[in-house]
């Protein structure tokens, strides 16, 4: 397997003392699109700019499209795009001449360049901006072509810090279904840095979880659901609820933190062995004379894993 | 490591896109030659024209023995001698332009960049930090000889106005003043924009560099260019008076590069 991100060890130290990125090791492979989840300040910014080259390391290597990003960091940069947190677009100049300048520090012709910014326009919905100054346009707008910007040159890895932040539902769908078809169709790596739980769960193949500059986890976001799945989360729906079936139900072995709602007549709760509790809670409410409407096993969401994890790590 | 001259050129024409488009750095190119060109010619050497002969031998403070820019400086009444003497000291605009305009696009230059968050985009692209850096100093550099050489016309025409009358001959453009267009000029605008954009690396606002380039670093720099005045007499001299400032801007260029870093202005600059 060919890895386009490896990093062994790799950290970040500022001042001599804040340890941004402690000991980072992560093997991402060509095509995968990989989620950076973690708090504000947790090192997601500082890894991407470090495997950029932006920022050198302080100890540990990091190899990025099969270059070393010590040694070999212009390589590094010609193989990878890069979107910060703020577009850093030159309000001034128009969004045409933004893209061509950066495309051309790239290295693309004149001529390659324009055609690319006419397809990337296509494809992100600016066409009718290409002559407006960058200053002028809407904060969505500006976030488009900073990501057009970003993919310019057609690189093999790609790293966007909070790529869809300020965009509205309909273009971070389609900057969504960009980055799905970067990875399917150019076989690009992207590397995703944000805060969007739902997204990375739904867009992404692994997600990394870091919090203050080391790596808690790793994995697909179902390998964590499963990893991490200590208990089950049940919802039941009765006609009508009342204070025996909450003792009753409360009783039952396995039950735990239970909830309940008299207004919607509905039981929520949590328990260790679904299979084995969850009869025993319907005998009861029957033999109570409940009459149940629906029960739903609720599936932990990457959100209810990522706060877990956090939260652990923080007590 | 090679330098790629067309990441350079790319880097200083997007600088020169955003100049342009920036009204207030485009007043300031445009009215400061301006008013130099007609200041110095009309304060400095203009009152002396209009002095009689007899108060001119009074204040003539010149040593007997001043051998003189103009071939024909022996046969120049006292008066006369004032006067080409006067306008070479008005040649010293010729040192300020080329400083002034790089100082005002120079400080904005990283510092600017820095504060608006545009300069991220670049940074990650294959361009390497002594590129940026002489893409950053190229552009103040070349826009202020530019203006430099162009002022130098109006300014000729100006002075030949002012003195012809009073002179009988042209004092402007001489091998000298030529000498200092080509060779003073460039090697001042170049300590300047290496010296601005030195500041602009290593400050967070293009207001700060904007006010250390005008409280420190101008003035200084003015100071050793008007010392430098004594040197624009002979063309020997003005050779030795560019060898001193190339070497002054070969040392502070070689500061600046070892100095510069990307880690430098993303991370301590915010």
């Amino acid at each position: 397997m060919v890895f386009l991100i490896y990093t062994e060890n790799l950290t970040k130290v500022f001042d001599e003392r804040i340890i941004a990125v402690d000991r980072l090791n992560l093997e991402i492979p060509t095509g995968e699109i990989f989620g950076f989840l973690g708090p504000n300040g947790a090192g997601k910014t500082t890894t991407a700019r470090l495997l950029s080259c932006i920022l050198e390391p302080t100890e540990g290597e990091a190899v990025v499209a099969e270059y070393s990003i010590r040694d070999n960091f212009e390589e590094v940069r010609k193989n990878i795009g890069f979107l910060g947190e703020t577009p850093s677009l030159y309000d001034r100049l128009s969004t045409q001449r933004n893209l061509e300048l950066i495309g051309r520090l790239y290295g693309l012709t004149k001529e390659k360049v324009r055609s690319r910014v006419v397809e990337l326009a296509k494809l992100f919905d600016f066409e009718q901006y290409l002559e407006t100054s960058a200053g002028k346009l809407s904060k969505g707008n500006k976030h488009k072509v900073a990501i057009a910007r970003a993919m310019i040159h057609e690189p093999k890895v790609l790293f966007l810090d909070e790529p869809t932040s300020s965009l509205d539902p309909e273009v971070s769908s389609i900057v969504r279904e960009t980055i799905e078809q970067l990875t399917s169709v150019f076989n690009c790596t992207v590397f995703i840095c944000t805060h969007n739980l739902p997204e990375a769960q739904n867009l992404c193949d692994r997600v990394g979880i870091i919090n203050k500059g080391s790596l808690i986890t790793v994995g697909s976001p179902e390998k964590l659901r499963n990893q991490n799945n200590t208990y089950s989360k049940l919802k039941i729906e009765l006609v009508e609820l009342n204070d025996a079936i909450i003792d009753g139900v409360q009783k039952v072995e396995g039950v735990i933190d239970l909830k309940f709602d008299l207004k919607t007549s509905e039981l929520v709760f949590k328990t260790l062995n679904s299979i084995t509790t969850v009869p025993f809670v319907i005998k009861e409410i029957v033999s109570l004379n409940g009459a149940i409407l629906s029960v739903t096993k609720k599936e932990k969401s990457l959100e209810d894993i990522y706060f877990e994890l956090i939260g652990r790590r923080n007590a | 490591m090679s330098l790629d001259f067309n990441r350079i050129l790319i880097l200083m024409e997007k600088d020169w896109s955003d100049i342009k488009k920036s009204k207030y750095v485009v007043f300031s190119i445009i009215g400061l030659p301006i008013l130099l060109v007609l200041i110095m010619p009309l304060t400095v050497v203009a009152p002396f024209t209009l002095l009689p002969e007899t108060d001119a031998e009074e204040i003539n403070i010149l040593p007997m023995d001043f051998p003189g820019p103009t071939s024909n400086w022996n046969d120049l009444s006292d008066q006369q001698k004032i006067i080409v003497i006067l306008v070479y000291f008005s040649h010293l605009c010729f040192l300020i332009i080329p400083c002034a305009i790089p100082s005002v696009i120079a400080a904005d230059s990283i510092a600017g960049e820095k504060e608006r968050k545009s300069f991220e985009g670049v940074l990650a692209t294959p361009i390497t930090d002594k590129e940026i850096l002489i893409g950053k100093i190229g552009i103040p550099f070349l826009i202020g000889l530019i203006v430099t050489w162009i002022s130098a016309v109006p300014y000729s025409i100006f002075t030949i106005l002012v003195t012809y009358d009073k002179l009988g001959f042209i004092v402007v453009p001489d091998l000298n003043f030529i000498l200092i267009l080509l060779m003073f000029s460039p090697a001042a605008g170049l300590l300047t924009s290496i010296c601005m954009v030195f500041v602009s690396s290593r400050v967070s606002s293009s207001r700060d560099a904007q006010q250390l380039g005008a409280l420190l670093v101008l003035p200084f720099l003015l100071f050793i260019f008007s010392q430098l005045v004594l040197a624009f007499f002979s063309p020997l001299t003005i050779l030795i008076g560019t060898g001193f400032l190339l070497f002054i801007d070969f040392l502070l260029f070689r500061l600046a590069v070892k100095s510069f870093s990307r880690e430098y202005i993303i991370t301590r600059l915010s």
